[in-house]
């Protein structure tokens, strides 16, 4: 086998192994739900931290990873 | 398999969504999510299993949206940036379970059935996953990143924070890999058969 067609075939393979299904439309739609919540604290002026979504954003205000914050700088994460 | 990246020229790039979103309209954010809630679903339900992915994309927006001053607007597809953010989730996800990532395992990856009428042999789709596993895990990261996510080199750097070489690097060592031990498998079988 060449190359070029043993590459070929494992890049099929690959693709071919991480095959999921599409999620359902409720699952994509629950969690656009969430993003809204958040969106509508912001407008109400209550804001990321405010109380409704509580559970994460005592979780963004004390563990969120800083590469998170932005796009391209920085390096590989120590612990990864 | 892939995200649906803004392709067509009269549709508004994601920076441009996500400045808005930034500058008193936070609601344009959700037609980044839009956008790309299937990709993100995917690339978590490829490593976490689809129940956890059901559970954690609302975990991505959340944290994107949170994070949406810091985007650098440049940059006119989320996709690396939105995977970066999905890659803490998963990671802060499989601590908090305290296991191994589940990617790769058979359990987790659907629908195996018809995975396997696509392929000429079962044995050689279990030979690539047990390829893959073995992976050093930097080095499987940006394959999958760009077999599975259809991302190119340099956008898997950025969703890893690596430079763009060592991302080139890493890819080539790993397909290099793949190919010599599907290689040598082969030549196992063939070995056996004759």
């Amino acid at each position: 086998m060449s190359d070029k067609s043993a590459g070929f075939e494992t890049g099929e393979l690959l693709r071919a192994i991480g095959k999921v299904q599409m999620p359902e439309p409720r699952v994509l739609e629950d969690a656009r739900e969430v993003l809204w919540s958040a969106i509508a604290s912001e407008m109400l002026g209550i804001g990321p931290a405010g109380e409704q979504n509580d559970r994460t954003t005592r979780r963004r205000q004390t563990d969120r990873s800083p590469d998170e914050r932005k796009m391209s700088t920085g390096g590989e994460d120590p612990d990864g | 398999m892939a995200g649906s990246g803004v392709a067509r020229s009269d549709v508004e790039p994601d920076g441009v969504l996500i400045e808005r979103s930034v500058h008193g309209r936070p609601d344009a954010f959700v037609e980044v999510a839009r956008r790309h809630e299937v990709a993100l679903h995917g690339y978590l339900a490829r490593r976490a299993g689809r129940h956890a992915a059901d559970d954690l994309l609302a975990e991505v927006w959340l944290r994107a949206f949170a994070a949406r001053g810091g985007y650098d607007t440049m940059y006119g597809d989320a996709r690396p940036w939105l995977y970066g953010i999905a890659r803490n989730v998963l990671r802060e996800h499989w601590r908090t379970r305290s296991g191994e990532p589940a990617a790769l395992d058979e359990t987790t990856v659907d629908p195996w059935d018809g995975v396997n009428a696509r392929l000429d042999s079962a044995g050689r789709a279990k030979a690539m996953m047990s390829a893959v596993r073995a992976l050093p895990a930097a080095e499987r990261e940006v394959l999958l990143l760009v077999a599975w996510e259809q991302l190119t080199p340099a956008e898997a750097a950025t969703v890893l924070g690596v430079p763009q070489g060592t991302a080139r690097s890493r890819l080539h060592r790993a397909r290099a890999t793949l190919r010599r031990v599907l290689g040598e498998r082969d030549a196992d079988e063939a070995g056996v058969s004759t």
